[in-house]
């Protein structure tokens, strides 16, 4: 048998890191009040959290596809000077804290930032504390991941594909959508999954940015952290609403995506 | 009648290749020497992967690559068909998409792409994998389908970048048999590379020698 040959300290550093993700989460499903579930989960603040939370990240998803795409295609395979510093700014964002992230919004697009000022002063604009900044703040956040997913797998795409369909008359645009794109399509969901769940679960930024006004900018990580001072319950029946998702996401993801990204996002 | 001519100089990183080739209808020019001999690179300039340093590259009256002139056709442009050292199938398309590829790109209507494709199956004894994945075909059989990819747009100029390659003996003897038939139909020019100088003198009409970049003398 294989684990027998394995040290038994290891098992137990191996047992002590599965108890550390396991017993949190146990935790929530045992401390949950289970009877107040149907009267928490109708709640106006449950359902304006979640169709806040649903369509922001939804819509941040779109434009991380919409704009993050022909990133990573810029990244792969231009020749552009500075291509790695721009890698090296898209993985910075995806460890800065998230308040972080929040604080550089503001400076940008707040009232008085670098862009917003303008935006403000010239047409009107105001984007903190509305449902835009929402959408703003999980775009920012989540976007890394749709980039430097699909960049990887662009990068690791045998360059004879694309050589092979513009040889035969595909325009490099034509190319890109039919044959690159499709070659690398388990990379790009991967990518967007990813994206997705980041812009689902985000909450530093959000909160920075957008503030947690129940039913303009409150999402449920927002409304979680609203609920733990005032009613642990919810909180509890909210937070498993978000490992439902994530497990869902997670379900998702499984076997073959992943593997396929490991193996260099193509078929 | 299609007439090829590409004479100049290209810089790949150190490597300085010479190109000087004339080939038109009819005419199959064999490509030989070692490996790292620049062959491939010859390809990859007439297809327009590669740009030239200077010389120039014309089919019949357009200029495809012309440095001094500040000229450059985009190889989707150059009307070229080309089967690469690996076949290059596209892994999510079938066997009948991977030939209709071409036509598809360069916009042809669904009639005559059914119509075309349904004879190159038949030409090439594909109809049976029509609805087969490149996976699922054996190194010989996607080394067809390349081929038949390459030749369904009619192409003006056929390039074939070591088409034997990683085959084993028995289907390499089948595909040069297969490549000579097809060759005798072929109405464009016909550039083929190999660094085995049994399948140029199998094949091609004429045979130039490469080595480090530079035509040797044959």
């Amino acid at each position: 048998m294989r684990h027998s040959r394995i040290p038994w300290l290891i098992w137990v550093l191996a047992s002590i890191a599965l108890a550390l993700f396991f017993i949190p989460l146990l935790s929530l499903v045992i401390r949950a009040p289970w009877s107040d579930l149907t009267q928490t989960l109708s709640s106006s603040v449950v359902h304006d959290a979640l169709r806040l939370s649903l369509v922001c990240s939804l819509i941040a998803t779109s434009l991380c596809i919409i704009i993050g795409v022909p990133c990573a295609w810029v990244l792969a395979y231009s020749s552009l000077p500075g291509k790695s510093a721009f890698r090296a700014l898209c993985t910075l964002s995806m460890v800065l804290p998230p308040v972080v992230s929040g604080v550089a919004l503001i400076a940008a697009l707040g009232r008085r930032g670098v862009v917003g000022q303008f935006l403000f002063s010239g047409f009107g604009i105001q984007i903190p504390f509305t449902i835009v900044a929402v959408v703003i703040a999980e775009t920012f956040v989540a976007l890394p991941f749709l980039i430097l997913t699909v960049d990887a797998a662009l990068r690791q795409l045998d360059p004879v594909f694309d050589e092979s369909a513009r040889v035969h008359g595909a325009t490099s645009w034509y190319s890109f959508r039919r044959v690159i794109l499709p070659s690398i399509r388990p990379a790009v969901i991967a990518g967007v999954v990813l994206a997705w769940a980041r812009a689902l679960g985000e909450f530093g930024a959000t909160i920075t940015f957008a503030g947690n006004l129940q039913g303009r900018t409150q999402t449920v990580p927002s409304a979680v952290f609203l609920a733990l001072e005032r009613n642990r319950g919810e909180a509890i029946m909210l937070s498993l609403v978000l490992v439902a998702i994530s497990l869902t996401v997670l379900v998702l993801l499984r076997d073959r995506w992943v593997t396929a990204v490991a193996r260099g996002g193509s078929w | 009648m299609v007439k090829l001519s590409a004479h100049g100089l290209s810089h790949i990183g150190a490597m300085r290749i010479a190109i000087d080739l004339s080939v038109q209808s009819g005419e199959v020019v064999g490509v030989v020497g070692p490996n790292g001999a620049g062959k491939t690179s010859w390809l990859r300039c007439i297809a327009g992967f590669i740009s030239l340093s200077s010389g120039s590259i014309i089919c019949d009256d357009a200029v495809w690559d012309d440095p001094s002139a500040s000229c450059w056709k985009a190889p989707e442009q150059r009307g070229i068909g080309m089967v690469f050292q690996q076949p290059a199938l596209f892994g999510h398309l079938s066997v009948r998409e991977n030939i209709a590829f071409p036509m598809r790109a360069r916009g042809k209507s669904t009639l005559q792409i059914k119509e075309r494709v349904d004879e190159y199956l038949g030409r090439f004894q594909l109809g049976r994998y029509a609805g087969f994945h490149p996976s699922q075909l054996s190194g010989g059989e996607q080394q067809r389908v390349a081929v038949a990819r390459a030749l369904i747009g009619e192409p003006d100029v056929l390039l074939l970048d070591e088409p034997f390659s990683g085959i084993d003996v028995d289907t390499r003897k089948t595909i040069r048999a297969d490549l000579a038939l097809y060759f005798s139909s072929f109405k464009g020019a016909c550039v083929l590379v190999s660094h085995d100088s049994h399948d140029v003198d199998a094949l091609a009409t004429s045979r130039i020698e490469l080595d480090h970049g530079q035509l040797r003398p044959s």
